[in-house]
């Protein structure tokens, strides 16, 4: 092979490798187990240990609900279709947070079976959903 | 049959019969190279936007009337929202903005077809095919999969009106503009595919149309984007701009292949090359709008905006596939018409850097891609889904976004072709970016305390983050100044040249000026990484000290205003050079929404940081209140840069470039392209 050639190959050889290891850096960095309350509590479940952090979604319970009034910390239950856990968020309480509403948690499992969660996050359902459409979606479910 | 069938309804499904019935008529247009039938043809094409335009405006009408027996009206508006959110309603949930995007799509291609009106025969039947088949696919979805004339059981006293959080002035244009960039991508697809079609070719005529749709869907679709960042920094509250969330990422997919074609088409007309990246591109642009909608639309990806299941999927899944056959099928028949401009390409020169520009561009689309859908990825492998978060994105996308940059900065200096480097202004540009880097850099190490640390500590202890913080910002502020050299200078050229060589200079200008509009934006995404936040409890006369700040709790009370009361906190702002003011945060409750709060925050915004403060609650048992507190290095840049991205962008789109290559002696490029083969 020419040496303009072995030029070209060294320079994809050096830029593959510097995407790929940014890719893998990225996916390890970034990846979070999404599952819901049941999935996670499930006892078959774990792949994962189940103190690793992860990202839950269900429904904020209507009984239990204590939300600080200095909006900092907020404990609730965590409903799922079946189980459900009581969850300890500490950090700035979302506007739309409230009972009955659909959250995702992100945190780690802490003791006494506590969700120590550090991010809340609501879901907007009301920009892209109407409320018959969602009466639907939920008897379906 | 009832008074919203006749409008809605019906003129929906006329609008679907003429767009059939057009398509027809240019398909034997085509065949029988008849006159007549192309006018039908063209007729249905205005035809269609006519209807699509009456059933806007009936839609319209039951929003302004309160006619909440339409369930989507009920869904987004009540009787006490202003006129201006009742229009804007219109488009706060997925059927209208369906609507609205076909609307667009009508309007766009009448716009098309009028301006086409000469073109051969032939030629103008496809055009107008593609079209009419466009427009009858929305069409199809709007009348069966996601209809906003459908009717609820018997009409509701009020409706649930529009999400407080929507209720913002950034909020209502922001869907309009990414609509608008979406419906324009149709154009381009159904110029070219004529174009290919009827040998015609990827002459400068097409060259020169397919920019002009491309650019200025480009700056819509760059808008609508900003916009939502902004709207999202200021109403959502938690200081940040972009969370890389599905809706967010889906915008930005089309935003890529299209910023890469505007660069790209450059090439192909100078140096008559990249022809096949053209032709996907401008398909690929088309795609991704669809491919955006039903990846957040129909619910296969759970992201925090769109929540809905629907069956929507096989209607975007099944016009795409279609779509991307004939696309390719027409690529394979026409191949030769890429043929492009053969030889070798040097490593320094315009095409080279373009090239690596768009490839770059096409890296972060791909990563964004699987980082968005990274939960159905992960289904494969593994039984619990696996979601990828804001690091994921800040790894991979933020250093290829910043090489991406540099990349932008350079290439503008190379010449295209083979023509000599010119070496002093290489030399000026490029070590005025150096320079740039090295001054910001340091003065950002000693700023922060790196050098002292690093002196005390040494290297392991002094703080890793601090150190490529300061590559960033340095590495930034250099392509910064490499991009406003690279344009003054050639601002220079234009007025010394003289009146010949002016509106090509011009055109340059525009072009260096956006460039210079992107770095100032991607600065200010670097300061990102010295934003320092705070989430606390205060009592009454106590402070905290955020970033140099000095924040101190001064007094609560409750505010009235037209339709909300609110909780309002002093906050005095007291900057290291002890100057003092006052922030006002909010925490609104409007009376029809009691149990969805607003924070209504407060910034103060300079050219060097922002503060940004919201009030989350007041407890009165401890007489504390919550705040979230943020300093934000260099966000008014984002602002700043973009604003002069899409001006710059806006006079590139007013001057066109000329219809022959000839035309445009006295232009640098020009000297090395008098070779090329006559592309038409």
């Amino acid at each position: 092979m020419s040496k303009k050639t072995w030029k070209v190959l060294a320079a994809v050889v050096i830029l593959v490798s510097a995407v790929s290891y940014l890719a893998y850096a990225a996916i390890q960095s970034g990846r979070t187990y999404y599952l819901s309350v049941d999935a996670f509590l499930a006892d078959d479940n774990p792949p994962m240990d189940r103190s690793a952090r992860v990202r839950l979604h269900g429904k904020v319970d209507s009984e239990g609900l204590q939300a600080d009034s200095g909006g900092l910390r907020a404990r609730f239950t965590l409903r799922g279709q079946s189980k459900h856990m009581p969850v300890d968020y500490r950090g700035a309480i979302p506007d739309s947070f409230k009972s009955d509403i659909e959250v995702v948690v992100e945190g780690r499992l802490g003791e006494a079976g506590v969700f120590q969660a550090d991010t809340l996050m609501t879901k907007c359902e009301s920009k892209y959903m109407p409320e018959s459409a969602r009466a639907k979606a939920e008897s379906a479910s | 049959m009832n008074e919203y069938d006749l409008l809605g309804n019906w003129s929906l499904l006329l609008a679907l019969l003429v767009c059939g019935l057009g398509a027809a008529a240019a398909v034997l247009a085509a065949w029988k190279k008849s006159s007549p039938l192309l006018d039908t043809s063209r007729s249905a094409v205005y035809g269609a936007a006519l209807l699509l335009t009456l059933a806007s405006i009936r839609l319209l009408l039951a929003f302004l009337n309160n006619e909440f027996r339409v369930e989507y009206v009920a869904s987004y508006s009540e009787r006490a929202m202003p006129v201006g959110y009742k229009i804007a309603a219109f488009w706060a949930g997925q059927n209208g903005s369906l609507l609205l995007w076909a609307w667009l799509v009508g309007v766009l291609a009448s716009l098309a077809a009028w301006w086409s009106r000469r073109d051969p025969g032939r030629q103008q039947a496809v055009l107008l095919g593609v079209l009419l088949v466009a427009i009858g696919y929305f069409l199809a979805l709007l009348r069966w999969a996601m209809n906003p004339f459908e009717l609820l059981p018997q009409s509701p006293m009020d409706g649930n009106g529009m999400n407080p959080l929507l209720q913002d002035m950034a909020m209502i244009l922001h869907p309009p503009l990414l609509f608008v960039g979406y419906a324009g991508y149709t154009v381009p697809l159904a110029l070219t595919a004529a174009a290919l079609a009827c040998g015609g070719g990827l002459d400068v005529r097409w060259l020169n149309r397919v920019r002009q749709w491309n650019l200025a869907s480009w700056i819509f679709l760059t808008a609508g984007i900003v916009l939502g960042a902004q709207w999202a920094y200021i109403e959502l509250g938690w200081g940040g701009y972009w969370g890389w969330d599905p809706v967010e990422n889906a915008s930005l997919l089309p935003w890529f292949t299209s910023t890469a074609l505007l660069h790209t088409l450059i090439i192909q007309r100078y140096r008559d090359r990249m022809k096949w990246w053209n032709t996907i591109l401008i398909a690929l642009s088309f795609l991704l709008c669809l491919f955006a909608t039903y990846l957040t639309r129909s619910g296969v990806i759970a992201s925090v905006h769109a929540f809905g299941q629907s069956n929507l999927g096989w209607f975007f899944l099944g016009f795409m596939g279609v779509a991307l056959l004939a696309w390719g099928a027409l690529l394979g028949w026409r191949h030769e018409m890429h043929r492009a401009r053969a030889g070798a390409w040097r490593l320094w020169s315009r095409e080279s850097f373009v090239w690596a520009g768009a490839a770059l561009l096409m890296l972060m689309l791909l990563g964004v891609l699987v980082g968005t859908m990274y939960p159905l990825i992960s289904a494969l492998f593994t039984k619990t889904p696996i979601t990828q978060g804001p690091s994921f994105y800040n790894t991979l996308i933020v250093p290829m976004g910043f090489v991406m940059a540099a990349v932008m900065a350079v290439a503008p200096l190379l010449p295209f072709g083979k023509a000599a480097l010119p070496p002093r202004r290489l030399a000026v540009t490029l070590g005025a970016g150096v320079v740039a880097l090295l001054i910001v850099a340091a003065v950002t190490l000693t700023q922060t305390g790196y050098l002292a640390a690093l002196t005390r500590h040494g290297f392991q202890t002094a703080g890793s983050d601090r150190l490529t913080g300061a590559l960033w910002l340095g590495g930034t502020a250099g392509i910064v100044t490499v991009a406003i050299v690279a344009a003054v200078w050639e601002l220079v050229l234009a007025t010394m040249l003289g009146e010949a060589a002016f509106r090509a200079r011009l055109r340059r200008v525009g072009a260096l000026s956006a460039h210079v509009g992107l770095a100032l934006a991607v600065l200010g995404l670097a300061g990102s990484a010295f934003a320092v936040k705070s989430d606390t409890s205060v009592e009454q006369g106590q402070s905290i000290s955020l970033g140099g700040y000095t924040l101190r709790y001064d007094a609560v009370r409750m505010v009235r205003g037209a339709n909300y009361a609110a909780l309002e906190a002093d906050i005095a702002l007291i900057s290291p050079d002890g100057s003092t003011r006052t922030l006002r945060p909010q925490k609104r409750i409007y009376h029809k929404h009691p149990d969805k709060p607003n924070s209504e925050v407060d910034v103060r915004s300079t050219p060097k940081d922002d503060v940004y403060v919201s009030l989350l609650g007041w407890d009165p048992d401890t007489r504390q209140i919550g705040i979230h507190a943020m300093v934000h290095p260099l966000v008014i840049w984002i602002w700043l840069g973009s604003a002069l991205l899409m001006l710059a962008a806006l006079g590139c789109l007013l001057v066109v470039p000329p219809a022959s290559p000839g035309a445009t002696t006295g232009e640098a490029e020009q000297a090395q392209s008098k070779d090329l083969p006559s592309a038409s």
